[in-house]
């Protein structure tokens, strides 16, 4: 392989990365401008061109892709801005996609096949962002938002009320809770608790977590607002939330001496409620593992702005 | 600290590459001959930069370009209408920045 070779080899390999349309003529013109260049360095030298000295010019002018990218600029299939972004969903995707695949009732999922698709479609969302942005510029722009300690008065009495009404007394009393709401309608024979669940500690533990829930949205409205503490209280109780609402979902039957403890006596409740305990929970985790990360990267900028009244 | 310096001063002449290679287009140039004479006048430019940057300014309008394969083929690249136009702007864009330049400077010293 002479230095006219080692010249042919490098321009085939840049052109390759170029748009068809340009490859010939970038090609050319490289070439070109490559034995010119090949040409006065080995005048400077005293000496015929040869391989080592072309690949020492080459060298200088990058790999392939990176002489191709200076004629040619391809933009990024995820924007480098997006990365982080991209990193974290693809981290909640597989929190999600370990936690399914662990339910007693998705057991014919295949857990490293599902996390593939996730990434796949995280990636066409990220492209088509991108690809948005550079189409209209502007478009998909920022926003202001509220910090994270934000909920007005009116929003935690809701949440209390909501929380208060809707788990805590379902949980602690499901038939008299589905009479009351939808008015005797309906029979209650369907969400009768088993006497095992009724005084298994999973029982005890999530009306524990649900009162201190309702709890804390109470001392948010006292507050006038969240503050870092609630921001905590929030990731601790709705992740025991929903790890617990997990465990409804998948028994510890995997355990040596556990043995499933069917929430419901009604064989079709359990049936239709199983995968609905372990969405919600899946959900609940998923929410913490969030809040986790928005209380772990807080901004606080120092000193604090002294808050002024509007 | 060194390295610093050289950083500075490389995105200081990456800001001034296209009026300075603007201003070697009044007459044809092929590639190589227009990086000698940038470097000749001062200017060295990495010929991994200037190529690229010459079919850029080109495909923006300001250069025409032209094959001349009467002996080694090489593409001459010159200034049109539009580039005469934008090196006039850039060059009085340049001298304001210069003034604008020397004051603060001039100022720090004092």
């Amino acid at each position: 392989m002479n230095a006219n070779d080692v010249i042919e080899s490098y321009v085939r390999d840049v052109a390759r990365y170029l748009p068809r349309g340009k490859r010939n003529d970038v090609a050319f013109e490289l070439r070109a401008l490559l034995g010119d260049e090949l040409a006065a360095k080995a005048q400077a030298a005293g000496r015929a061109p040869d391989k080592a000295m072309a690949i020492e010019l080459l060298t200088g002018f990058g790999r392939p892709a990176e002489a191709a990218g200076r004629y040619h600029q391809r933009p990024a299939v995820i924007d480098p801005t997006d990365t982080h972004h991209f990193l974290i969903w693809s981290l909640a995707a597989a929190v999600i996609v370990s936690v399914l695949s662990r339910m007693s009732w998705a057991g014919a999922m295949s857990g490293s096949g599902l996390f593939l698709q996730c990434l796949g479609a995280l990636a066409v969302v990220f492209a088509l962002k991108g690809w948005w942005r550079r189409r209209r510029p502007g478009a998909l722009g920022w926003r202001p938002k509220r910090g994270q300690d934000w909920m007005p008065r009116g929003l935690a009495v809701l949440a209390m009320t909501a929380t208060l009404i809707f788990p805590v007394f379902m949980y602690a009393a499901p038939q008299t809770f589905v009479q009351v709401m939808f008015m005797g309608t309906l029979p209650t024979g369907g969400v009768e608790l088993t006497e095992a669940f009724s005084q298994s500690g999973l029982r005890v533990a999530t009306m524990t977590l649900l009162i201190l829930l309702a709890a804390m949205y109470a001392a948010i409205v006292v507050q006038g607002g969240g503050r870092p503490w609630t921001g905590w209280a929030s990731v601790v109780l709705h992740g025991g939330l929903g790890l617990l609402l997990v465990g409804h979902a998948a028994p510890t039957e995997s355990l040596p001496g556990r043995e499933i403890v069917p929430v419901f006596q009604s064989v079709g409740s359990n049936t239709v409620a199983t995968p609905i305990f372990g969405a919600v929970g899946a959900m609940l985790v998923l929410c913490a593992l969030y809040d986790a990360y928005r209380e772990w990267w807080r901004v606080s900028p120092a000193p604090a702005l002294e808050r002024r009244p509007n | 600290m060194a390295e610093r310096d050289n950083t500075g001063l490389t995105e200081l002449r990456r800001g001034v590459l296209v009026l300075a290679v603007l201003s070697r287009l009044r007459t044809p140039q092929y590639g190589y001959s227009l990086r000698q004479a940038l470097a000749e006048g001062g200017m060295p430019i990495e010929e991994g930069t200037l190529y690229p940057l010459l079919r850029r300014l080109e495909a923006q309008g300001l250069l025409a370009s032209e094959w001349n394969t009467e002996h080694t083929p090489r593409r001459y690249y010159r200034l049109n209408a539009e580039g005469e136009r934008t090196l006039a702007a850039l060059t009085d864009a340049w001298r304001d920045q210069v003034r604008v330049m020397d004051r603060l400077l001039d100022g720090r010293r004092r």
